[in-house]
């Protein structure tokens, strides 16, 4: 079809192209036939060009897929012209051909891409909000960015980004991480059946992957109500390139301005991450760094009652990599990496006796290296590393402080450091031409462990839709060194997980795994300030999931989980159900590309409440301050979490750049979820302390 | 196809920034509520009901008629209006009254010289039988016909089958003076010194005993008193810088094991037990105490006195300061 256009004379012609039927902007190719000059779509489908001269032009427009429109623009006069063309689906003839492929499917692995990560409420600015999407993982609280996987404690938990370990990935009291999600790409989270590569970690290993190196300047910038970013990346040339990350938040300044929370300075954070990424014929160099920063100042005064909790905290990490692909077959890693962290409370609750403080300082650094080698179908994979762990503690832990809302009349008081090493071995073959089998052994000498641990882990996959999936093994993990024991030894938990997953049709497949966890050497306490190294626990589950990967509009998942776990804790030396464990955990997400470029994200959680002990009365001498809680000997839940949260965005696009405005609105039932309770001062009543209300965020998105 | 020269972006722009003014301008308007208003813990209060003027060492109640223990005298009141009890009159004991109980209308006394039989079943009380049987008669528990009272060292059984003949069926002595007796389902239960006994009273005429138990060897010190429930023992004793209340699992015959102990405001002299409540009774505290868990005991309220004795009828605590102090366990809405 050709159409006839009169337009003003050396104009710029900008538009955007999109698919008739499913109104997606398509990245085509717009050919100025009679300048032989053809441009291509970004992403958004728009196109620019610049300095048209004045005439009648012919504008070809062609996608793979799609029939090609033709349309003649006539310019007299200078102007910019909006062009807004859309394009009929044609179906490609070809041959048929018998495909057949490999499906990867990894027992205990979730994966989330970026775009489903932006579309999430509340993940936009924080990546662990997304994990909680995933079945199995649970928060205790909206303030903290803190997970819990099957039941595990929050120590037990590893995240790498680009596979190097970041000792302070989470803000405390804050609703973000440190980590910028414009320079996430996506994200492995890994459960149960950890791979031998990765150790040191009993729950769960997180592996942040990084944005792949810019070709060109670009940059996205994003402010809301309470955070601003900024994003630049630069190639110095084709084969340098640096990126630049900063985020702040000021939810604390604004809420206090607008009087919404009088006495109140909720947290602060400020977070800068870096990266050089260098290519050179000896493979791919890149150097990162982050650097992040939170302080709190929180004062808040219950009837005649005062609570003060201040905190300060600093941590920063640098690692220099180095990435070669010898051959297609041969492949190799390495880097080093320097983590440190600094952390310092103080908490005043109403009475005297109220009062906890936390001074933590941790150090760690190392170097590893990988390598993979392939031959026909079956890989090699072996690496090793070693380093250095430090650790000084004193006062009671931060999450005892902010769970236990009271006393706390243990100090932990802990100054050690040791080296550490592993070697792990991998093999990956096929089986019959059905099975996928991969066999790792790894050998850790653990910071302060005086003995070697082997772990031998096996996975075993079916390929077949439905797929099943078989996977065991061992993992150990140095204990959380806080805890002052007479002999420290590795936890170590034993994992057996199986399941299923069957693709119902592309981008829609559902999954079903079972798992089973049996630990050992688990930290226990006894009494105030004595802990042992000898506890146990057991953890055993299943998890289902209906998922739509992102292809076309919509996409989502929705996920329950049901897990049933047990264990000694620093609290409670008598094998319990944990504070932070939630039998139940249902997810709903829901995320679409609606017409005229608006995105639509919606997230519901439902789940079980937080266990807790009540104080169920009171001992001591009476009169003020002669009053001690006294709890009760069985645990009880909160009230069932939920939480709705919605994103609602429109991009656009403008002077050259194209973003999003969007509002984001958590938990827009205003469902008053209990953290836990604050007492008088003789424990005869209690107050409910509520979770995040309703929380409305307006924000802009700009890519430039 | 034609071309459109409306700019949708910018009025999606200026649309999107307009319902940002508006939602900014609503969030002050939003009720953000971080925190509940206070409830109670377990759901009761006490209230101050009404206070007398007339004093007692002891108080008990046959339905409406409180009986309070005053010197020789045993006072009778009808306290079916609790605030407005009306003196019905009295009886006069031989001697000063030590300790009584009731049952089955009648109320059973003992002095320093031995027991009397007084029929409560009319508004006046009337002697039916006063027998002298022992010196320094102390406390006296009733059960099955038996009045197991105690004097100084001595638990003493007295078949009381026959009002107007009461007759000592035994005595068992011991090498203390005995603190405390509970009767409980053919078992005594005796506080001795600083030793828990354990009887077996099936048979009265022949008292055997099962378990004694040193307390200090629990780190009880300076036991006063106990009461029981279902299978545990919970004991009031005392040292240089506290009062505590310790609870015991019993296990007949077999090691006895502290599970805990609690600090409590005042050394405790006294216990009563309703089929709800648990009142412990100091010199200058009276308390309820928590039982929901039984190995948790725990102080629920105070009333702010401290009393002789005292105890609990209905939803109603009956202190004696000496001087009568009522109060009401309420429910909180």
């Amino acid at each position: 079809m050709t159409s006839l256009l009169f337009y003003a004379i050396y104009a710029t012609v900008t538009g955007n192209v999109y698919s008739a039927e499913l109104i997606e902007p398509l990245q085509a190719h717009v050919l100025v036939a009679d300048l032989q000059q053809v441009y291509i779509c970004d992403s958004l489908g728009v196109f620019t060009i610049p300095g048209i001269a004045p005439g009648i032009h012919q504008l070809i427009v062609s996608h793979v897929g799609f029939k090609e429109e033709t349309l003649s623009v006539a310019i007299q006069e200078p102007d910019t012209i909006h062009l807004r063309i859309g394009l009929r689906t044609m179906p490609i003839l070809i041959e048929e051909v018998e495909a057949t492929g490999d499906r990867i499917i990894t027992p205990g692995k979730r994966m989330l891409q970026k775009d489903e990560i932006e579309i999430m409420p509340g993940a936009e600015k924080n990546v662990f909000r997304a994990i909680q999407m995933i079945p199995g993982v649970s928060s205790a609280s909206d303030y903290l960015g803190l997970f819990y996987v099957r039941g595990g404690e929050l120590y037990e938990n590893k995240v790498l980004f680009d596979n190097v370990e970041i000792l302070a990935p989470y803000h405390y009291f804050g609703v973000g991480s440190t980590f910028n999600v414009d320079l996430i790409e996506d994200f492995d989270f890994l459960m149960g059946a950890i791979p031998a590569r990765y150790g040191d970690a009993v729950s769960s290993v997180l592996l942040l992957h990084s944005t792949e190196a810019s070709e060109e300047k670009s940059g996205v910038a994003s402010v809301d109500l309470i955070e601003a970013n900024l994003t630049y990346s630069y190639p110095f040339s084709e084969n340098l390139s640096a990126t630049l990350a900063a985020k702040r938040n000021y939810l604390d300044f604004l809420l206090q301005q607008m009087g919404i929370v009088e006495g109140v300075l909720l947290p602060y954070f400020f977070d800068v991450q870096g990266k050089i990424n260098i290519r050179t014929q000896l493979g791919d160099f890149f150097i990162g760094s982050l650097h992040s920063r939170e302080g709190t100042d929180i004062e808040a005064s219950f009837v005649d009652q005062t609570v003060h909790l201040k905190m300060g905290g600093m941590a920063n990490t640098g690692w220099l990599g180095w990435d070669y692909n010898g051959s297609d077959r041969l492949h190799f890693e390495a880097h080093a990496f320097y983590s440190d962290m600094d952390r310092h409370l103080d908490g005043r609750g109403p009475t005297s006796a109220d009062t906890a403080t936390e001074d933590y300082h941790a150090q760690k650094y190392g170097a590893l290296v990988h390598a993979e080698y392939k031959i026909g179908p079956i890989t090699f994979a072996l690496g090793g590393g070693i380093g250095r762990y430090g650790l000084t503690h004193s006062g009671a832990k931060i999450e005892d402080i902010f769970y236990k809302i009271g006393a706390l009349y243990y100090s932990l008081e802990a100054d050690t450091s040791d080296h550490y090493g592993f070697l792990y071995v991998v093999q990956r073959f096929p089986i019959l031409r059905v099975f996928d089998c991969e066999i790792g052994e790894r050998i850790d000498w653990l910071t302060t462990i005086n003995k070697p641990t082997l772990s031998p882990r096996l996975r075993l996959i079916y390929r077949r839709n439905p797929s099943l999936f078989l996977a065991y093994g061992y993992h150990f993990q140095t204990p959380p060194l806080e805890y002052p024991v007479r002999e420290y030894k590795p936890l170590q938990a034993r994992s057996l997980s199986m399941g299923t997953e069957y693709l119902i049709k592309p981008a829609l497949s559902t999954k079903i795994e079972l798992y089973r966890k049996n630990y050992r050497n688990l930290i226990r306490g006894y009494g105030d300030n004595v802990f042992f190294n000898d506890g146990e626990g057991q953890a055993s589950g299943i998890e289902f999931s209906l998922r739509k990967y992102q292809f076309g509009n919509l996409f989502g998942m929705i996920s329950y989980a049901y897990s049933f776990s047990e264990r000694t804790t620093p609290y409670d030396s008598a094998i319990v159900t944990t504070d932070v464990h939630r039998p139940h955990i249902l997810n709903f997400f829901l995320g679409s590309r609606l017409y005229g470029g608006f995105r639509v994200g919606v997230q519901l959680q439902l789940a079980s409440g937080l266990a807790y002990r009540p104080v169920i009365g009171r001992e001591g001498y009476g009169g003020y301050y002669g009053w001690s809680p006294v709890y009760s000997p069985e645990k009880e839940r909160l009230p069932y979490y939920q939480r709705f949260d919605i994103h609602v965005g429109k991009e656009f696009s403008l002077w050259g750049m194209r973003g999003e405005f969007y509002t984001t609105v958590l938990n827009i039932t205003n469902r008053k979820n209990i953290q836990g309770y604050l007492y008088n001062w003789d424990y005869t009543l209690r107050k409910a302390i509520y979770m995040l209300p309703l929380v409305p965020l307006v924000g802009l998105r700009a890519e430039f | 196809m034609h071309a459109k020269t409306v700019d949708s972006t910018l009025i999606a722009c200026r649309a999107s920034k307009y319902a940002a003014l508006i939602l900014l301008a609503s969030i002050s308007c939003l009720d953000f509520q971080f925190e509940s208003e206070y409830e109670d813990i377990n759901g009761l209060h006490i209230e101050h009901v009404h206070s007398y003027s007339f004093v007692g060492t002891k108080i008990l109640f046959n339905g409406s008629m409180g009986y309070i223990a005053n010197a020789e005298s045993l006072l009778v009141y009808d306290f079916t209006e609790v605030d407005a009890a009306v003196y019905l009159g009295y009886y006069a004991a031989y001697n000063s009254i030590n300790d009584f109980q009731i049952c089955d209308n009648c109320a059973v006394l003992v002095t320093d010289t031995g027991i009397e039989i007084v029929d409560i079943s009319d508004s006046l009380p009337n002697q039916l039988s006063a027998v002298p049987m022992f010196f320094f008669g102390g406390s006296v528990k009733i059960d099955n016909d038996n009045a197991y009272v105690v004097s100084p060292n001595q638990l003493h059984v007295v078949d009381i089958s026959d009002r107007q003949n009461p007759t000592l069926t035994n005595s068992y002595a011991f090498n203390d003076n005995i603190r405390q007796v509970e009767i409980d389902s053919n078992f005594a239960y005796v506080l001795v010194g600083t030793d828990f006994w354990v009887l077996n009273v099936q048979n009265p005429s022949v008292i055997i005993p099962i378990d004694s138990t040193s307390l200090p060897a629990l780190d009880i010190f300076h036991p006063e008193a106990f009461f029981k429930k279902g299978s545990f023992i919970y004991f009031a004793s005392y040292t240089t810088f506290a009062a505590w209340l310790s609870t015991c699992e019993l296990t007949l015959n077999k090691d006895t094991q502290v599970l805990n102990h609690i600090v409590v405001p005042d050394r405790v002299r006294k216990f009563h037990m309703s089929d709800e409540y648990t009142l412990a009774v100091s010199w200058y505290a009276a308390f309820l105490i928590n039982l929901r868990y039984p190995t948790s005991p725990c102080i629920s309220e105070e009333t702010g006195f401290g009393g002789i004795d005292g105890t609990i009828r209905d939803d109603y605590i009956f202190l004696l300061t000496p001087n009568l102090v009522i109060f009401e366990i309420k429910q909180v809405d």
